[in-house]
């Protein structure tokens, strides 16, 4: 069993219960004032408001159902999939910190483990996400939509199909956001850099199939993709996709080994031409917007810096912060799609919340992942915010000279 | 596999507080059970999961519940944000778990009466957050789970922590309480048992009956909303810290510092202790005294701050700066924060502050004695420190010692059992043998405090729960009277 190997992480739990709410006054003072606000830290257990939802009643359960307390069941199957894996919770988490001098539990992970389990039981995952995976499977992406059509976000902009940097384009950029794909390629032309993508070959990275449990399938992507972009020479993959970029980073060496590429997410490649004097962005856009921190891009792989250092770069543009932000950003509720699919209702509730704290500070939020783009308009849109979403590259290529 | 059947009263209960307020699922009942303490099943025979757990959203719903419980003599557990020591968050039967975080609403701040009514399931750091808004404060700022505890959970067991040593334990800034009875009935106590006052004082009407609910763990009622004492956030506050090189002289200063109640909080680090917690101490410094000071004017804490800096003086203390003190106080959540791994572990003892050397020397054989035995356990997780070693939270009039069994594990089977079979002893002897006195009981140290009450005392209770809870189902096997 996949899970097995998180018992400790499990038992390390000290129930304290931080990851369910922690607010703390600055009275007599706490060493943590107030980061998430008095709506608490899991953004599921905010909705749904029973233990098993929180990251201590995840981990209870855990070593529960590995001492043999109790078994699986198709109730405890589609719970697994509730846990939006945003990883609030480890952001907040003493007991890994205190243990082994890491950053606290990682119950995004272990609950990735337990569908994995899931999934080899034959118990899950539930039938929407079962519905998406079978989309992904027929088309190469989890809209359906045609393989031939991948690569019109790139018609007019001619892209060699081999060269040392790669540009991702991810399926929803691919399909559901060109303008952000087109942009990303402007500022990367704008900054000299030379970028090729791989066209119609380029497919889904695998990211949904790995967090649904079925990791079997995830490795079949990755070896696939691997071998295309090896074989059109990438040096280094350029993602703008945060899903996509945490698996690169993050998975992809454990399902085929070491790749032969580096990988950095947009806001990191800008970034760094930034620095090195090569993108400039001297063009004035005269709006107040706010950034929010995607949670694969943020909290699990601590790109915060980055995005900022660039808006903060714009002439005229006035980046404000929200109450939450950074490593104790509220999620948009995606989910990696997983909750929008398979429980939109509680995908939406969060949406919704996010959409109104941003809302609480600009009208314009940028972000770097099509998820949250995505549903962070959907939450807006729910409650006829004026709030309107943008991706980094898009408002990037706005204030190219 | 096969449909699962339903809890007899899901659909009674559902009705009650509605279908998404109520599971009966194992793995969810499962996950309400734990809390920072080695009172968990398996090595644990007393307590176990609910058979279901149900939200209820208002004092009426709960009356509900329990007049159904009582119709049907189901056992029924109270539990708050489930993070004590004691345990008494979980059944020892079964039943129906009542979760009251749904009632998390910060109610009225009444400035007349200066009290802040609240929900039990309210979490102490909203509840806080709340007032700090109106620059209000409640005296004593709860416990040291604060940033998750709920108050209710804070009035079960009547606990210390932050600001205790001016403003006491919780129950001492209680003004009144709202509570359901086990047979469904709602009361309020003091004035507010005056079906027409408008105001909230504990005292008047009749006898304190808010004392009865106050560190009963539950078994009298289910508190559902309490007031509180508030007070002007203090806009000045300061800390000193004091090194000592014998810890008799720093607990004869600390002794004098109480008598003049002016400090609102302190810590004392000792041995070990110190050299973890302050490592730029002089390393002859044996023990370490922080504590604070505030007030809205700030003549009055300077002069508090120039008594109490005599006194030190007076006992042989070197004054360290209020940086260190700060450093200590401040982190007294977080001192108790990285040491909650070893919760379970915690050698937690009240007494006379005068006392308290005597009790060191009783906690350090017995965790030798323990480490003898278990020589995995001799030290605390993650640290150098010898386990023997300790610090002690100053209370109101006394100090509260806490030594540590270390280095638990909890994922090794055989430590978790050996740890909970020395913790149980441990408690037993010195609770029934040595007249140590506990403020959390829960499960975990029912068996030892029962055994240590005076027979009629123990007989009154009884009578008591029974005149309260005729089928006795509530918070059962709790304090001895089921």
């Amino acid at each position: 069993m996949a899970l097995e190997k998180y018992y400790p992480d499990a038992r390390n739990c000290m129930r304290c219960g931080y990851c369910r709410d922690i607010v703390a006054p600055g009275s007599m003072g706490s060493p943590i004032r107030d980061p998430f606000g008095i709506d608490g830290v899991c953004p599921v257990y905010h909705e749904k408001r029973f233990d098993h939802y929180t990251a201590r009643g995840r981990m209870q359960i855990v070593w529960g159902l590995l001492d043999g307390f109790f078994d699986y069941s198709p109730a405890l199957a589609e719970h697994a999939y509730t846990c939006c894996g945003c990883s609030a919770c480890t952001a907040v988490c003493w007991a890994d910190a205190e243990k082994r001098g890491e950053e606290g539990i990682k119950t995004a992970r272990i609950m990735r483990a337990m569908r994995q389990d899931v999934v080899d039981m034959g118990l899950g995952p539930p039938e929407p996400l079962k519905a998406r995976d079978a989309l992904i499977d027929a088309q190469g992406n989890p809209f359906g939509k045609p393989k031939a059509e991948r690569s019109n976000w790139a018609k007019g902009l001619p892209l060699p199909q081999k060269g040392e940097l790669v540009f991702w384009a991810g399926c929803y950029a691919a399909y559901e956001y060109p303008e952000v794909a087109q942009a990303v390629v402007k500022v990367l032309r704008a900054a000299g850099s030379d970028v090729a993508c791989l066209g119609d070959k380029e497919g889904c990275c695998g990211m949904l199939e790995l967090w649904d449990g079925n990791r079997a399938k995830a490795k079949e992507r990755a070896e696939s993709n691997v071998k295309a972009l090896a074989e059109a020479g990438a040096k280094r993959l350029v993602v703008s996709c945060a899903e996509c970029y945490d698996i690169f980073k993050n998975d992809y060496a454990e399902l085929v080994g070491a790749l032969p590429f580096d990988v950095v997410h947009t806001s990191q490649l800008f970034a760094q031409l930034l620095d090195e004097g090569k993108l400039k962005l001297g063009k004035p856009v005269n709006k107040k917007v706010t950034y929010h921190d995607a949670c694969y891009l943020s909290r699990h792989n601590g790109i915060y810096e980055e995005p900022r250092k660039l808006l903060s770069s714009i002439p005229g543009l006035e980046l404000v912060e929200t109450r939450r932000k950074e490593k104790y950003a509220l999620c948009c509720g995606s989910g990696a799609d997983m909750l929008t699919t398979a429980f939109p209702d509680v995908g939406l509730a969060i949406a919704k919340r996010r959409a109104e704290e941003l809302k609480e500070v600009a009208d314009i939020v940028v972000t770097g992942c099509p998820r949250c783009l995505r549903n962070i308009a959907e939450g807006a849109k729910a409650q006829s915010l004026d709030l309107t979403a943008r991706d980094l590259a898009v408002v990037l290529a706005e204030a190219l000279p | 596999m096969k449909v699962k059947e339903r809890h007899p009263l899901y659909q009674g209960l559902a009705n009650i507080v509605g279908a998404g307020h109520v599971t009966d699922d194992d793995f969810a009942c499962w996950a309400t059970i734990g809390g920072i303490g080695i009172e968990v099943p398996p090595e644990s025979q007393l307590v176990g999961p609910p058979d279901i757990v149900v939200r209820p959203q208002s004092t009426e719903q709960v009356s509900r519940v329990m007049k159904l419980a009582q119709r049907t003599s189901t056992p029924v557990t109270v539990a708050g944000a489930k993070s004590g020591i004691g345990g008494g968050h979980m059944p020892s039967e079964g039943g129906i778990l009542l979760d009251m975080l749904d009632m998390d609403k910060v109610l009225d701040i009444d400035e007349d009466s200066m009290v802040v009514w609240t929900q039990a399931g309210c979490t102490w750091s909203k509840m806080l957050t709340e007032l700090e808004r109106k620059g209000l404060t409640t005296g004593f700022l709860g416990p040291c789970g604060n940033l998750s505890a709920a108050v209710g959970g804070g009035i079960a067991l009547n606990s210390f922590g932050v600001n205790t040593p001016k403003y006491g334990h919780t129950g001492e800034c209680v003004a009144s309480l709202e509570v359901v009875l086990p047979t469904g009935e709602v009361i309020r106590t003091g004035t507010r048992s005056n079906q027409n006052a408008n105001f909230t004082y504990r005292y008047l009407q009749g006898p304190d009956m808010a004392g009865l609910f106050i560190g009963g763990s539950g078994v009298f009622g289910v508190v559902t909303e309490a007031a509180f004492r508030i007070y002007d956030i203090p806009k000045y506050i300061e800390f000193t810290g004091f090194a000592f090189k014998s810890i008799e002289a720093a607990l004869e200063a600390m002794y004098r510092m109480q008598r003049r109640r002016y400090v609102i909080d302190g810590m004392m680090l000792v041995g070990e202790t110190v050299k973890m917690m302050v490592p730029q101490a002089d390393p002859e410094t044996i023990a370490l005294l922080a504590v604070a000071f505030d007030d809205n004017d700030e003549r009055i804490v300077k002069i508090q701050k120039e008594v109490c800096d005599e006194i030190a003086l007076q006992c042989g203390g070197q004054d360290c700066g209020p940086e260190i003190a700060q450093l200590v106080v401040s982190n007294k959540w977080g001192l108790a924060t990285t040491m909650s791994m070893s919760y379970g572990n915690a050698m937690e003892c009240v007494v006379p502050t005068s006392t308290m050397n005597a009790l060191r020397g009783r906690v350090k054989a017995c965790l030798e004695h323990a480490a003898a035995h278990a020589p995995d356990l001799a030290r605390v997780p993650h640290t150098d420190m010898p386990s023997n070693q300790c610090f002690a939270l100053v209370s109101q009039q006394a100090m509260v010692l806490v030594g540590y069994l270390g280095n638990f594990t909890p994922w090794d089977k055989k430590l978790r059992q050996k740890c909970y079979q020395i913790d149980r002893d441990f408690q037993y002897w010195r609770i029934k043998e040595l007249g140590d006195c506990v403020y959390w009981i829960g499960h975990r140290g029912t068996e030892a405090v029962v055994a240590s009450w005076h027979p009629a005392y123990h007989e009154f209770l009884k009578k008591l729960k029974r005149t309260v809870d005729p089928n006795l189902i509530l918070n059962r096997g709790i304090l001895g009277l089921t």
